[in-house]
């Protein structure tokens, strides 16, 4: 399972996103505000999310806000820490 | 039929409160004129907005009476989010012509920056007495206070420019609200003028007034009272638009030791040589009466009342300045009464007939006054000509740029009136430190808590903890608090201009906050609007980790003065809620680095939507819920930490709780609300032990479903 489609998946179980089937977040789809709808707690979370399930740890948030943009920048992110 | 051109910008509003007999007809009556026409109900309880039933107009309703000034307030905020500049307000019981629109609407064109007042021509109806002597009286007031002139201040019918609701506060909500809107409107440099209207008074039983005798007239003194005093303090009032009139500006250049200097400063102001002459005149003539302690005041008066040049009357009547003025003044009387001068100086004439002297001063003044009024006057005339003729060439060109300058609205500082407060308050430490300034504050507090506005504010959290109090006891807490809210702002700028060592900090829990530091995940402050957290927060030195303070920053934000006074760099990093996703990827960062982070947890911030309802002393309110939120995802401990005074240089400041949150918690804010209730407790229980250090002065058991908006038809 690539990083996209994992990310996608555990998005929707840990923020409990209701009616949202990991096939219906497009990979250019702003995380926040209007696209997928998160809310500023829901960053908070995404933060822990990516540490429990990638084992990478954001802690310095200018580079967080970038990543933060959407599903491709993120897994971009996590891949470039990994890798 | 809608007015020409600039017709969208303005709003015509009919404030209405049980007027369903007239209201259908009024409001059709502005709809022949105009098509944007807004009806306020003010909680009106004979069912008047249901007879708007398929009219195109737009209806906001108040739940209950709040008063004509809350539904002009409602209209203006109505109006600006719609972008609209002007609004006519006319009355729903309808003694108001709505044929008389059109006259408003080219009032407002000609002068966009004028508040235009309808004037009744009483002298064709038949108007009751009443009625005639309370529009005298409510013009010398407004003369008083303002020198504006108006025929009509108390009618309802008159066009307003939106730019004052911006810009301006007002006390009142009611009707007195009508005189309070001419008053500081004036001061902010608005024209106030005149428009004539057509008057119909419906026969005795038709017409329904809600102007209730005793608690309107009271009310009505109170602010006739403040803001007459108000206008003799020769500090400048906040102008919105800039009057090439303001002659307090200058005080400080101005003297009788430079007498040709300061005419050429008054005469810059834009007085003739005429009035300054007639202003010193009068000056000199009021100073030279024996009334004792009081000519500043008097001259203030007299000279608000005519317009004239407050500074060059008062100026000039130290011309009059004891001991030779009240000593010549006292000879001449005294020469009156007797035929001859009076020689003999000793305890027997100037003590024991005391009273005979003081007649005679009287006496002397009244043939003197006048006399070196006319010679001042004279002089004053004179030199004022000579100076504005050689000035006038210089003048006439700037007097171009003057005028460019005041049609380009140049918007000026808001926190004026605040400042000056606050400046004083400095001062007074600066003199006589935390005591002196603290003697200030008894009158000061006194005399705020005489405007019903203030109390209000005091009584939404005072009546939950206090229930049944009666009226001297609501005032009492009332003041009790306000009081101690006014010695922690000294105790916050004593530290700020004396340094820290001027108020001992004694904390209870140091030992468990080291040992919740030492865990390394990050420390939660959560804090509350109680004590004075800058005055604590220096106790917290010993943890020696960096402080990050959600906050929101605002530009006259009294916390300000805390910092800016002490001359220091503030001493923790402010993160702001108006940041991106709120400040949150901050405050992770902040917690995952070990930090401590303090938040606020009784009131929401912005427009944060984190928030949970909770039960708070016996209602319920809304609390942030974020602080928890962090916690459960960082695993950072939450410590409520409250600070209080407890003497004259003294504070505690306690852990009150430690607060865990779980990890995974989730989504949804219900999953909080044990955590929050915790909270809550622990603020129920500051407020039981120390009730007037919980400065709050808004409802926060308000309920939200206030000030809805309606539309009848669309």
């Amino acid at each position: 399972m690539s990083v996209k489609e994992k990310l996608k998946k555990v998005l929707i179980e840990d923020l409990n996103l209701e009616d949202v089937e990991p096939e219906e977040i497009e990979d250019d789809m702003a995380l926040f505000g209007d696209g997928l709808g998160l809310d500023s707690l829901d960053a908070v979370e995404l933060v822990v999310i990516v540490q429990k399930h990638f084992g990478v740890e954001i802690k310095d948030m200018e580079e967080g806000r970038p990543a933060f943009q959407s599903v491709n920048t993120l897994a971009q992110y996590i891949e470039q820490r990994l890798a | 039929m809608a007015a020409p051109e600039r017709g969208a910008d303005i709003l015509v509003v009919v404030p209405v409160y049980n007027h369903a007999a007239t209201l259908r007809e009024v409001v059709e009556g502005v709809l022949r004129h105009h098509d944007r026409v807004l009806v306020v109900d003010d909680g009106s309880t004979d069912g008047g907005a249901e007879t708007l039933e398929g009219l195109p107009v737009d209806l906001l309703q108040h739940p209950r009476n709040l008063g004509k000034g809350a539904a002009l307030l409602s209209a203006a905020d109505w109006g600006l989010q719609r972008g609209m500049t002007h609004m006519v307000s006319i009355d729903a019981d309808g003694q108001h012509d709505a044929d008389d629109l059109p006259r408003f609407f080219a009032a407002i064109t000609e002068y966009p920056q004028a508040l235009s007042v309808g004037h009744r021509d009483f002298k064709q109806q038949s108007i009751p007495g009443s009625s005639r002597f309370g529009r005298q009286f409510s013009n010398f007031w407004l003369r008083l206070q303002t020198g504006s002139r108006l025929k009509d201040s108390q009618s309802g019918f008159r066009a307003y420019p939106l730019l004052i609701f911006q810009h301006l506060n007002f006390w009142t909500h009611r009707y007195n609200f009508e005189i309070e809107v001419l008053v500081r409107s004036a001061w902010a440099g608005l024209q106030l003028r005149d428009v004539d209207i057509s008057v119909y008074y419906p026969p005795g039983d038709e017409r329904i007034s809600h102007f209730r005798g005793f608690m309107d007239n009271w009310r009505l003194t109170l602010l006739n009272t403040h803001l007459t005093l108000r206008s003799i303090v020769p500090w400048p009032h906040r102008k919105i638009i800039e009057r090439p009139m303001d002659e307090c500006a200058r005080v400080k250049t101005l003297s009788v030791i430079h007498p040709l200097r300061s005419i050429r400063q008054l005469l810059q102001e834009n007085s003739s040589p005429q009035r300054l002459a007639v202003a010193a005149g009068v000056g000199v003539l009021l100073g030279a009466l024996p009334l004792l302690f009081c000519h500043t005041l008097a001259i203030l008066f007299v000279c608000g009342f005519f317009r004239l040049n407050k500074v060059a009357a008062v100026s000039s009547s130290q011309l009059c300045m004891p001991p030779l003025v009240p000593a010549l003044c006292i000879e001449v009387g005294y020469f009156m009464r007797n035929g001859e001068f009076l020689t003999e100086l000793s305890l027997e004439t100037l003590g024991y007939q005391a009273v005979d002297r003081l007649y005679e001063w009287f006496l002397g003044a009244l043939a003197l006054g006048p006399l070196s009024a006319g010679a001042v006057a004279l002089i004053v005339y004179l030199s004022a000509a000579r100076i504005s003729r050689e000035t006038g060439r210089e003048k006439r060109s700037s007097s171009d740029e003057k005028s460019l300058r005041a049609a380009r609205q140049k918007w000026t500082s808001r926190s004026i009136g605040a400042s000056w407060q606050h400046q004083s308050f400095y001062l007074m430490i600066r003199l006589g430190g935390g005591r002196a300034a603290y003697a200030l504050l008894y009158p000061v507090v006194f005399y705020y808590l005489l405007l019903p506005s203030v109390r209000r504010k005091c009584n939404h959290y005072l009546d939950r903890r206090f229930p049944r109090s009666g009226m001297w006891m609501r005032f009492r807490n009332s003041y009790r608090m306000t009081l101690d809210l006014g010695k922690v702002l000294v105790d916050r700028a004593l530290v700020g201009i004396l340094g820290p060592e001027q108020v001992k900090v004694e904390l209870h829990g140091k030992q468990e906050l080291l040992a919740l530091l030492a865990e390394n995940k990050g420390l939660i402050l959560v804090n509350a609007h109680v004590g004075c957290w800058q005055v604590a927060m220096s106790a917290l030195g010993f943890m020696e980790t960096p402080v990050n303070l959600l906050m929101q920053r605002e530009e006259d934000d009294i916390d300000r003065h805390y910092f800016e006074h002490a001359g220091i760099e503030c001493p923790y990093r402010i993160i702001d809620p108006r940041g991106y996703l709120g400040g949150a990827l901050e405050m992770v960062e902040v917690l995952k680095r070990g930090e401590v982070l303090s938040v606020m947890g009784d009131r929401m911030l912005g427009d944060d939507r984190n928030g949970v309802e909770v039960e708070f002393m016996g209602g319920r309110v809304t609390m942030p819920f974020s602080a928890y939120k962090l916690a459960s995802a960082t695993g950072a401990p939450i410590v409520v930490l409250f600070s209080y005074k407890t003497g004259p240089d003294s504070y505690e400041l306690k852990l009150y709780r430690t607060i865990r949150v779980p990890g995974g918690l989730g989504r949804g804010s219900a999953v909080f609300l044990p955590y929050v209730r915790e909270f809550a407790e622990t603020l129920e229980d500051f407020c039981a032990e120390h009730p007037f250090q919980f400065f709050n002065f808004f409802d926060m058991w308000q309920d939200n479903s206030f000030n809805q908006t309606s539309s009848v038809q669309r």
